[in-house]
């Protein structure tokens, strides 16, 4: 009976179960960004492979089949690219120039400060592509010698924080420009921004998973040069 | 999540809607004569071999740029050359990003074994994200009006309905 503690199909079953039971007061909640269902569901999951002494390479081993989806999701986000393409040459200049200072200043910022709290190198590595979706966060940060699950971490938390901010901090700024608002959303906060955005706005929903997406894409290459160069 | 899902319901307005969903149809009640779904099948392996292209490119270069990312830019090179993939690969795409959120579940649990980092780092990393978040939202905003003043004129309201197809 307990052989099954190390199969797939237990720890599948439990994680989409886990999930879905969060996903589920999430969406009665109107999405609130607190009650992010990874949010909760990863402490549960956290304290049932403590509770049956299940070491995390097994579950990891087992949870396989959901983790794989990540990679062709992230090649998927070519589409909404694609989709918004004539938006893309209609403001060429503001997104290239926006996405070139939202990008540099998220590594700069975030490894910067982190630095000044004496961190050690495989932390500074999970923290610089915070602005990144999480899949893609999560293979930056292995590739620099960080720890993707840190990165995960640190990556849904920015983008609480994120949507919590948008609206209190554009207004003090008072930009009004929906395209503005969106885009900076979705740079700064990827999907869970996005998500928010469009709650507001679907002009600043759509600019926000375009931010997400072309971030992903310039991080990634910026954090690519930079790791040429250190 | 939703994010993507609502860039596809709002870019598939109109006549590729309709295409949309026929495309549903196919994928999900019709098979071809040998009694398989091919449209998605060959969807599935469009996404996993530009993503195994990536990777190759990804070794062969010796970038860090993901593989995945890499199998992305492909993907955008695809769907400009062929047509044909359009309509199913917003489906599934589509379906793909909307549960993006239970894929990094296993990841985020790795967690467990990261109390040593969490416990020496845990405050430099929330004032590091915080702030750096904040930053960057509001960075982004100000230059993003900024060119748009300085290099319009745009239009001033962003109307025009983009297409998937």
């Amino acid at each position: 009976m307990t052989d099954l503690l190390t199969t797939s199909l237990f720890w599948l079953a439990v994680t989409l179960g886990v999930f879905e039971a969060t996903d589920t007061v999430s969406k009665r909640s109107g999405r609130h960004p607190l009650l992010h269902p990874v949010l909760w569901s990863t402490p549960v999951l956290i304290a049932l492979l403590l509770w049956t002494g299940t070491p995390y390479e097994t579950y990891q081993q087992a949870t396989f089949p959901i983790s794989f989806l990540l990679g062709p999701a992230v090649v998927g986000f070519a589409v909404p690219i694609w989709a918004q393409r004539a938006r893309i040459r209609r403001l060429a200049v503001p997104i290239v120039l926006a996405l070139g200072a939202g990008a540099i200043t998220s590594i700069v910022s975030a490894v910067g400060i982190l630095a000044l709290f004496g961190a050690p190198r495989e932390v500074l590595a999970s923290i610089a592509p915070r602005a990144t979706t999480t899949p893609v966060a999560m293979a930056i940060a292995g590739q620099l010698g960080g720890v993707p699950a840190l990165a995960a971490v640190i990556v849904l938390f920015a983008g609480v924080i994120g949507a919590m901010f948008a609206t209190p901090l554009l207004n003090l700024l008072k930009v009004r420009d929906y395209r503005a608002r969106g885009f900076a959303v979705g740079v700064a906060a990827h999907g869970i921004g996005a998500a928010r955005a469009f709650q507001v706005d679907s002009t600043a929903g759509a600019l926000a998973s375009l931010g997400m997406a072309l971030n992903a894409a310039t991080t990634a290459a910026l954090l690519s040069i930079l790791a040429l160069l250190v | 999540m939703e994010a993507i899902i609502g860039t596809v319901s709002r870019a598939a307005r109109g006549a590729t809607k309709k295409a949309i969903a026929t495309q549903r149809n196919a994928l999900f009640y019709s098979a071809n004569r040998e009694g398989l779904p091919l449209p998605m099948l060959r969807t599935i392996f469009l996404l996993i071999a530009c993503q195994l292209l990536g990777e190759i490119v990804h070794r062969l270069t010796g970038l860090a740029l993901p593989g995945s990312v890499i199998g992305m830019i492909l993907l955008i090179a695809w769907l400009a050359l062929v047509p044909r993939e359009r309509p199913t690969l917003t489906v599934v795409t589509g379906w793909l990003t909307a549960h993006l959120a239970v894929m990094f579940v296993p990841a985020a649990v790795g967690l467990i074994d990261e109390g040593a980092a969490l416990k020496a780092d845990g405050v430099g990393l929330v004032v590091a994200t915080v702030v750096s978040t904040v930053l960057t939202m509001a960075v982004t905003a100000l230059v993003f009006r900024w060119a748009l003043n300085r290099f319009g004129p745009y239009d001033p309201v962003d109307t025009e309905a983009d297409t998937a197809a």
